[in-house]
């Protein structure tokens, strides 16, 4: 494994832009995942202008990194995506309904926790274009 | 169009916007035929209310075909022959405790506003309802029947008032060609639904799930 960062569990590249574009999310990169880093780039925008993203940062043996962006939603709309999608496919099935519940109450403050296999979710205060970011320990 | 005069681009560009086709490469020409995708429908965050007439809550959920360029996006699946786009399209709302179920109903709209509801659901459960039936073509605008859909739930908490996370999901399955939704069912996990052919369909998920709520507590 290259020096620098640990994959996020058992995850690939493949399903996690299954799980975006299943949300209706549109993904570009490369068509496979390569031997070095490579991002994809997952976009919706709403049509009362309001735009979410994903960016997923892997390669052929994992994902490495994602990060979540909300643009223009309220505090507990950017929580509902920010947690239970973009950090959804990251964290065990097992743990939905802890992170659902965490990122509920942190909707307006945002804070870091960590979850099972090490998957560290950190989510930032509420603002106009708000992230969330999911790395490995 | 070649016969009397025309090049080829004017000839490319009344296939593109007549029927959807696109020259994809000059070495090697063919014909790419588009079909929407799921980003093209708007799938909004699923919320719920209190009835205070009814004593009852109520879960509803919207979704909305977006535009691509000038049209809706639902163009891109129009059929060469007959009005129906695909067999049926499906649309389910699940809630993630079990619930006591009193009612549900389904409207879908064409752009203009013109609603037609469907009182029977293929799928009614204390877990959620989900509904299928035709999407078409229709009227002398050609507009297009499932343009926007409105799906309505209502309920009361079960005795006890089980604690945990009541919130409501979506999904939306559409189909085209000769694809149609053969199956579409609830439970607490959510909405899954079959199709009858392997192709010529997606399905959508809100990315935006409803509000976690606890009415009952954690």
């Amino acid at each position: 494994m290259p020096l620098g960062y640990d994959y996020i569990r058992d995850i690939s590249v493949e399903a996690a832009v299954a799980w975006f574009e299943e949300r209706t999310l549109k993904c570009l990169g490369p068509n496979q995942p390569t031997p070095d880093l490579a991002e994809w780039h997952c976009t919706h925008e709403f049509m009362d202008g309001t735009t979410i993203e994903a960016r997923i940062i892997g390669d052929r043996q994992g994902v490495a990194q994602i990060i979540g962006i909300a643009s223009g939603l309220s505090a507990e709309d950017s929580a509902g995506y920010l947690g239970p999608t973009a950090a959804g496919i990251a964290v065990d099935e097992s743990e939905h309904d802890a992170l659902s519940l965490w990122a509920h109450q942190r909707a307006v403050g945002g804070g870091l926790r960590v979850f099972g296999h090490g998957v560290v979710v950190q989510l930032q205060p509420h603002s106009a274009h708000r992230a969330i970011s999911i790395t490995a320990s | 169009m070649q016969r009397s005069g025309h090049g080829q681009a004017a000839i490319d560009g009344m296939l593109a916007s007549e029927f959807g086709w696109v020259r994809v490469s000059d070495d090697e020409p063919q014909l790419a035929l588009f079909a929407s995708e799921n980003s093209d429908v708007d799938m909004r965050k699923p919320t719920i209310y209190y009835n205070t007439q009814m004593g009852r809550y109520e879960a509803s959920a919207w979704f909305f075909w977006r535009n691509c360029g000038g049209e809706r996006c639902w163009k891109q699946d129009l059929p060469f022959f007959g009005t129906s786009i695909g067999g049926y399209d499906g649309f389910g709302l699940s809630m993630s405790k079990l619930v006591n179920r009193k009612a549900q109903s389904f409207y879908v709209f064409t752009e203009t506003g013109v609603m037609a509801s469907y009182p029977n659901p293929w799928d009614a459960e204390d877990s959620g309802a989900t509904f299928r039936n035709q999407d078409k073509i229709a009227g002398p605008g050609q507009q297009y029947n499932w343009d926007h859909g409105l799906l309505v739930y209502s309920f009361q908490l079960r005795l006890g008032c089980p604690k945990g996370n009541y919130k409501a999901k979506t999904k939306l399955g559409h189909t085209w060609s000769s694809a149609g939704v053969s199956n579409i069912q609830v439970t607490t996990s959510g909405v899954s639904i079959s199709f009858t052919s392997s192709d010529g369909y997606w399905q959508a998920t809100n990315p935006v799930p409803g509000n976690d709520w606890y009415p009952c507590g954690t």
